[in-house]
């Protein structure tokens, strides 16, 4: 009796381990799948990642040639034109200071108008909205609301994403993305503008606009620069007085 | 597999019963009915211990499921064996049995709570020692490789987890960088377009100096210093447009006819406008506008006081749209501000004054070398 008893109780004993087995079994399976597929996500995403890296500096790299070469061809043009000029000044010297007297009055208002690449000191405010999940986006009403402060703070020169800002200058949303000077702009947004940087930063930190995107949780950061180069204004000029008169 | 506090309470009496029933026997019963009670206590014994884990575990949730997976193993085990042990207790009659000692019980009570001193016990008294230390030998080393089992399966689980978790951790840098590339290659071709357009400039003087007569060239100086002050903002200007006046008291919220004063301007520019005024104050890139109060609003430093009457030359069909938006656009939510109002019109002849030279500020740029 007692026997059969230990029998049946071993009996028991071992099925109770078979199903441990099994369940054991069954656990290394489902957390080796787990793995394996975890494990092919990080690999796809970070390959992925690899290319567009890649892609990215290629692109880069190939801009940078090119912005190299155009300076190249600039410089040359610029040596035409001081040869010529001073073949000219040389030959004709009435009509050299004629034409240069002109040259220079539309080379200072292009300067002024905003059609040449300037210089100085000032902030860069960077917004991003692109890593937000939830419906925090960088508003077209924040955008003019902090070129507004910057304008009030003595802004002289202002850019968003090396758009110069000129009086036709509209900011708009375009759901993810914004338009300026007709351009579709993508976060992240960096607006740069040169005029006194203290005050440029005060302004900006002090404005309600700063708490608005400070709550917002929308990735913003300020720096103070030396030196910020903004481009000139590139586009057609002729196509923005067609209807003044 | 719950195991209550009364199901223990029970069960140790039953115990203390059946321990009185071996005991009792033990004088004049048989070897058989000594190895049953054995069994019996044997069986209880775990039975108890699981209990035990059982009702400790109710006590709160989280110690629950501790409790839950730690004695996984022993509420199996214990359910089997509670059956076992049901049947072997049933040979014995607690009723015909003397009353258990209360000595007893407690004893039996104390010692099943702690195995190892039940084990020596029964070693000595009860049970034959090869049978026990084998079973309890061979349960060691399962439990034992049980306990290595998991612990290699968790080590290893955890390292294959920690190893993709930093590699993912690293995909947030990549994506940085990425983010970091593409502002870049922005700002590129940005720089890229200010230096073609340089380059196109320059390229199209040095033709004209090369190639056209002096009076062209003179004649065509004087166009592009024309159009470049159009383009500035500094001529007065006429043109077809829309005009649109609006007001605002002190039950106005100021913030709110700032921001769509604001976006009226931004809108008007979307739409097209070539030159915008607000009370004769022509507004250019960097000209401010500012509510400064319900009596008056701050334009380029300048003081406007109301009405104020803004007028802006462009596409006029394409303004009105813009600013209407068939009764949703921004002239609707600038009259529906409280204390506000707004009207709006195509006018033939509009002129918009131009910005004087002061205006226009540059002491702090420099021409880029």
């Amino acid at each position: 009796m007692a026997a059969e008893r230990a029998k049946k109780a071993k009996t028991e004993r071992r099925a109770y381990y078979a199903a441990l087995l099994i369940i054991f079994v069954a656990i290394g399976a489902i957390v080796t799948s787990k793995i394996i597929t975890t494990r092919r996500a990080a690999d796809a995403k970070s390959s992925e990642n690899k290319a567009l890296i890649e892609q990215d500096q290629k692109e880069a790299e190939e801009l940078g040639a090119e912005v190299e070469s155009i300076r190249a061809d600039l410089k040359s043009i610029e040596s035409r034109y001081r040869t010529v000029l001073a073949d000219l000044k040389a030959t004709d010297r009435e009509f050299y200071n004629l034409l240069n007297m002109y040259t220079k009055d539309l080379e200072t208002l292009r300067f002024r108008a905003g059609l040449t690449t300037v210089a100085g000191s000032g902030i860069i405010i960077k917004l991003d909205d692109s890593g937000l999940v939830q419906r925090a986006l960088v508003h077209d009403t924040y955008l003019t609301e902090i070129l507004n402060v910057l304008k009030e703070a003595g802004a002289q020169a202002i850019s968003i994403n090396g758009e110069r800002i000129v009086p036709t200058s509209e900011v708009l949303c375009l759901g993810p993305s914004i338009r300026v000077n007709g351009v579709r702009l993508f976060a992240p947004y960096r607006i740069s503008a040169v005029g006194d940087a203290d005050t440029l930063l005060k302004a900006y930190q002090e404005s309600r606009i700063y708490s608005t995107i400070v709550t917002q949780n929308l990735l913003y950061d300020v720096q103070k620069s030396d030196r910020i180069v903004i481009g000139s204004f590139t586009g057609n000029q002729e196509k923005l007085i067609s209807n003044l008169h | 597999m719950t195991i209550d506090e009364k199901d223990f309470n029970k069960i140790a009496d039953e115990l203390a019963s059946g321990e009185a029933g071996a005991q009792g026997t033990e004088t004049s019963g048989t070897r058989a009915e000594i190895d049953r009670g054995k069994n019996a206590n044997d069986q209880l014994r775990h039975i108890l211990g699981a209990a035990s884990g059982q009702v400790d575990g109710d006590g709160t949730p989280e110690q629950d499921n501790a409790a839950d997976s730690a004695n996984a193993a022993d509420s199996a085990d214990a359910a089997d064996l509670a059956n076992t042990a049901e049947d072997t207790v049933d040979h014995f009659d607690p009723a015909g049995a003397e009353a258990p000692d209360p000595s007893l019980v407690n004893w039996a009570k104390q010692m099943w709570r702690t195995p190892g001193t039940a084990y020596d016990s029964r070693n000595s008294t009860y049970i034959e020692p090869a049978t026990v230390k084998k079973d309890g030998a061979a349960r060691a080393v399962r439990t034992a490789l049980i306990t290595i089992l998991c612990l290699a399966v968790g080590i290893v689980a955890a390292l294959q987890f920690k190893t993709i978790a930093s590699k993912t951790a690293s995909e947030p840098d990549s994506e940085e960088q990425i983010k970091e590339l593409l502002s870049t290659i922005n700002n590129m071709h940005s720089e890229l377009g200010s230096l073609e357009a340089e380059r196109d400039e320059l390229q199209n003087r040095l033709d004209l100096v090369e190639q056209s007569s002096q009076d062209e060239q003179i004649a065509s100086l004087r166009d592009e210093l024309n159009r470049v002050r159009t383009f500035a903002g500094l001529t007065s200007v006429k043109g077809r447009g829309i005009h649109i006046q609006l007001n605002f008291t002190e039950r106005t919220n100021i913030n709110s006819i700032q921001n769509r004063l604001l976006l009226l301007i931004n809108e008007l520019r979307a739409s097209g406008a070539q030159a915008i005024s607000i009370n004769g104050i022509r507004i250019l890139g960097m000209t401010e506008i500012r509510v400064v109060s319900d009596q008056y609003i701050s334009v380029g430093a300048r003081q406007l006081v109301a009405p104020y009457d803004i007028y802006a030359i462009g596409e006029a069909s394409n303004l009105y749209s813009g600013i209407t938006m068939g009764g949703s656009g921004i002239v609707f939510q600038i009259r529906d501000l409280s204390g506000t109002t707004c009207t709006w019109d195509i006018q033939e002849n509009i002129i918009v004054n131009a910005a004087s030279d002061e205006d226009i500020k540059t002491d702090l740029l420099t021409s880029n070398p």
